[in-house]
């Protein structure tokens, strides 16, 4: 295996842990109901 | 403007930066804006008799549609269902039933009410008070099962859908509550007015745990707060304790104590005393003028009901409870 190989592998490997976390996210934020009772703190 | 937020739930008061969640693990400060991570995602549904709640003045006989999510608002050392009440949202297996579908399948179960049980329902309150206002435009009615751990205002603007609670007062000390659950009784105690001001229809549960909170001192001064602030009519469940969770080196609670607590509770002048957990003659509903059985139960079970339009069948007394 050569470092170009090695380099396709781990930018394939990043991207697909990137795009994992992504969908990961959208899932989250499609589940997301806003709750009641609550208040923004002012900063100080 | 930051986007620190607090919720103004329960009195943990949970003060929030971005991404953070809250003590009971199911609010999340999203850029500024708080958000539920259960809504419409039950860990736990089930079709239960309405005396497992334990509501046992409130449409006996029939079947409570249960819903839960993960997440409560307390961390009680005894917890009976910390595997989710102690879990994270994503720690859990869900379903997907957003309110629409639990009042369908309420219907489709023939449940004559939903239960928002289990765990602490505070932590799914805008699910349960989405699903309850549905439930009541269908004719089904609302229950909870509560630790009553909630603020004024949310807990007056659901009673206008709650039909009936079962409020766990847990003990009568503060030190209890702070060193077992970390809350505080104080604000249980100001729930279980505040249910009764809105009519709500009141059961308490006491599950009584050998060498914490078992001393017959406290169970009376508990009664007779309930008496002076609730009225003698609020059925009152001494529950039997077995070990649990953190608490695993204390014994199951001797029968005999539950039974001293119970004639306790009657001595204080409360009417309708109870014990769970546990197989006996507490688990009947006696009427309080002639003393006869009005509702036999066996577990969940009602093998005979003498209530009649809402009174003994006997001596004709009224009996509280909502029975139709």
């Amino acid at each position: 295996m050569t470092r170009r190989d090695l380099l396709k592998a781990f930018v394939f490997l990043w991207s697909f842990l990137l795009l994992k976390e992504d969908s990961k996210a959208e899932k989250t934020n499609e589940q997301l109901h806003e709750a009641m009772f609550w208040r923004r703190v002012e900063d100080d | 403007m930051g986007k620190v937020v607090q919720c103004e739930l329960c009195p943990n008061g949970c003060v929030l930066d971005v991404n953070q969640t809250s003590r009971c693990r199911t609010r999340i400060n999203k850029d500024g804006r708080l958000y539920s991570l259960v809504y419409g995602k039950p860990c736990a549904v089930h079709v239960d008799p309405i005396e497992k709640k334990p509501f046992f003045h409130f449409l006996p006989g029939t079947k409570a549609f249960s819903i839960a999510t993960a997440g409560c608002v307390l961390s009680c050392k005894f917890c009976q269902n910390w595997q989710i009440s102690q879990a994270k949202p994503e720690e859990t297996d869900t379903y997907d039933l957003p309110p629409d579908k639990v009042v369908n399948n309420a219907r489709i179960y023939n449940c004559r009410s939903i239960a928002y049980t289990y765990t602490e329902p505070t932590a799914f309150y805008e699910y349960m008070f989405d699903t309850a206002v549905k439930a009541k435009n269908s004719d089904i009615k609302n229950t909870m099962h509560s630790c009553g751990y909630i603020n004024e205002k949310p807990l007056r603007k659901l009673c206008k859908y709650m039909d009936a609670a079962d409020i766990d007062l847990k003990a009568f000390t503060e030190d209890f509550y702070d060193k077992i659950c970390n809350g505080s009784l104080k604000y249980v105690l100001n729930s279980l007015i505040i249910l009764k001001e809105e009519k709500v229809w009141l059961e308490i549960t006491n599950l009584v745990i050998p060498t914490l909170n078992d001393e017959i001192k406290n169970i009376n001064e508990m009664c007779r707060w309930i008496v002076k602030n609730l009225g003698s009519d609020v059925p009152l469940h001494f529950s039997r304790f077995f070990p649990h969770y953190k608490l695993t080196n204390l014994p199951p609670t001797p029968v005999e104590t539950l039974k001293n607590a119970r004639k306790t509770a009657m001595d204080a002048g409360l009417k309708f005393v109870y014990i769970g957990n546990v197989r006996n003659e507490a688990e009947n509903t006696y009427c309080p003028v002639c003393k006869k059985i009005l509702i036999e139960r066996t577990g969940y079970q009602i093998i005979k009901n003498n209530i009649l339009n809402g009174k003994c069948k006997f001596c004709n007394t009224s009996i509280s409870g909502i029975w139709s």
